[in-house]
């Protein structure tokens, strides 16, 4: 079967300074694959790369089946990947439910939208009753929540996070991996970057570790949690 | 004395509405493309003589013109985007956009140049029966042009508010504005937005030259002198707030016709242009604290 989200030899980077380094991973339909590595790994940049928000110098991405690699990122996002920003990235002088209805739009469907507006509400209760404020407004946990439910309303079969537990309190970061398994459970496939190891590979069922760009380990989850060197080297635990 | 205060006041609002009207567009596009317009006073240049032309070859009684006005302004506004600044814009992606703000200095001058040429000189007025007739409202006497100037201008304020917060594009151009990379990744073309915001920008542009035309005299350099005065109230009503400018532009009315009556002209300008500096060092977020749009 052809996976969901394939990298082949990806290499991309800011202008001169090069960051990937010939990444190659995938990601199976159903599947919670995690990316794990130091703080300037590349791990935000093979995000931005998939979407597109930072141009391959060269490689392949592939998604469904077709190569993606060089399109805008506005079209990704329509071919059905979203992705939860590195830093939210809420507009911020806009409600919640407006920042939700910004996802919704790619719909073209208001009856839609308006469908997957409940649906958001469902899952994280505190967005509805702060429904008419300004994003701007929540702590650091509630942001993150609506930062995850604008992407889901795009509708996508493929969700790219990029550190979706930063800087949250123990308690909300337990319930941003609650909801993530929802998520996940409904059938969404998920590409996940963390920098809290042990959650992210508790849930994901396999792991790309990186390195100055390039991947140096892979495999399930538990294979790598139990390596010690890997602990040591990588993970940091 | 009382009565001369109120009509003075009276005619700063109603001519505010207006200079709002124009500072509108410039406002737009700078909340949304971050990009400052310097032909944007050239451009209320343009409008006014195709109103004129408008009225002189087709016979168009000046309200007419200014739907006609928009129309022609909204495609010039798209094609000036997407085949002039887009590229620009997007070779500086990640720097500030300096590139757009030398381009539309140039642009500015060509314009201007370009009408001298075209249309010569000399100051031109558009001719019309309703042009010369006033209604009294309370005592206080109104010219037919100022009273539609202010009535238009205001109804194009408020459908431009309620277009931006309550339709699917006008959520997607504030989106774009707040955050273009936010807004790619959730299926927005930023390009696409981009030339919609500036085309809304001179179609709005295009209803104030066309309300302005009957009122004030055209001539190749008239704009000069409303587009400096646009980015003033673009600054006092708070960078990209729609509200924010048609409340700076009273402002500014009010200030140049009820200064007249006290002061000398040029004390006005210095009035107007102190509190500009003043607000620019003060509360660089604008006056009003309304919320960008
Ligand atoms: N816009 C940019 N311009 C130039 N260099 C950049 C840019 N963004 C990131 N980099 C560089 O690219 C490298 C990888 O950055 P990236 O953000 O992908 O790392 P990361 O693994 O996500 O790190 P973190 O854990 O801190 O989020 C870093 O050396 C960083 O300095
Ligand atoms: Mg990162």
């Amino acid at each position: 079967m052809t996976p969901m989200l394939e990298l082949r030899e990806l290499y991309s980077g800011y202008g001169d300074v090069r960051v990937l380094r010939g990444v190659s991973l995938e990601v199976r339909e159903g599947e919670v694959v995690s990316v794990v590595g130091a703080n300037g790994a590349g791990k935000s940049t093979l995000i931005r790369t998939v979407m597109g928000t930072v141009p391959a110098t060269s490689g392949e991405v592939r998604f469904l089946g077709q190569d993606i690699t060089g399109r805008p990122s506005h079209e990704i996002a329509r071919r059905g990947i979203a992705q939860v920003m590195e830093g939210r990235r809420l507009f911020p002088h806009m409600s919640v439910e407006e920042n939700l209805l910004v996802g919704g739009d790619i719909l073209r469907d208001k009856a839609r939208s308006r469908a997957g507006l409940d649906l958001t509400y469902t899952m994280f209760p505190r967005l509805a009753e702060r429904r008419r404020q300004l994003a701007r407004s929540f702590s650091g946990g509630e942001q993150q929540m609506l930062a995850i439910g604008r992407a889901l309303m795009t509708s996508p079969r493929l969700l790219l996070l990029d550190e979706p537990s930063i800087g949250l309190a123990p308690v909300v970061v337990k319930s941003i991996f609650t909801a993530l398994r929802q998520i996940s459970e409904q059938g969404i496939t998920i590409l996940l970057v963390e920098q809290d190891v042990h959650r992210s590979l508790a849930l994901a069922s396999r792991a790309y570790v990186i390195k100055e760009g390039s991947v140096v380990r892979e495999g399930p989850s538990a294979e790598l949690l139990a390596d010690p060197e890997l602990r040591r080297a990588y993970l940091g635990i | 004395m009382i009565d001369v205060f109120a009509q003075a006041l009276a005619d700063g609002v109603a001519s505010g509405a207006l200079y709002g009207l124009i500072a509108l567009g410039l406002s737009l596009q700078f909340g949304v493309m971050k990009i400052i317009n310097f032909a944007h006073g050239s451009l209320l240049m343009v409008a006014m003589y195709i109103s004129l032309w408008a009225s002189r070859y087709l016979g168009a009684h000046s309200l007419v013109a200014v739907p006609l006005v928009a129309v022609v302004m909204f495609v010039l506004g798209f094609a000036i985007q997407r085949w002039l600044l887009e590229d620009i814009y997007r070779k500086e992606a990640t720097r500030e956009p300096m590139g757009i703000l030398i381009f539309t200095t140039g642009l500015w001058i060509f314009l201007d140049n370009l009408f001298l040429v075209i249309a010569g000189p000399d100051y031109q007025v558009i001719k019309g029966d309703w042009i010369g007739r006033t209604t009294s409202v309370g005592g206080l006497m109104f010219g037919y042009p100022q009273v539609a100037g202010f009535v238009f201008s205001t109804l194009t304020t408020v459908a431009l508010v309620v277009f931006l917060r309550h339709t699917r594009l006008g959520r997607n151009i504030r989106a774009a504005g707040q955050d273009r990379e936010a807004a790619s990744v959730l299926g927005i073309d930023s390009a696409r937005v981009y030339q919609v915001s500036f085309a809304i920008g001179l179609a709005v542009l295009g209803i104030a030259g066309a309300l302005l035309a009957p009122m004030y005299p055209v001539n190749p350099f008239v704009g000069d002198i409303f587009g400096l005065r646009a980015f003033v109230i673009v600054v006092l009503g708070g960078i990209g707030s729609i509200g924010g400018a048609f409340w700076g532009g009273i402002l500014v009315g009010v200030i140049e016709s009820v200064g007249a009556q006290l002061l000398p002209a040029t004390f006005s300008e210095i009035l107007i242009f102190g509190i500009f500096l003043a607000v620019l060092y003060f509360r660089p977020t604008g006056l009003f604290g309304l919320e960008k749009e």
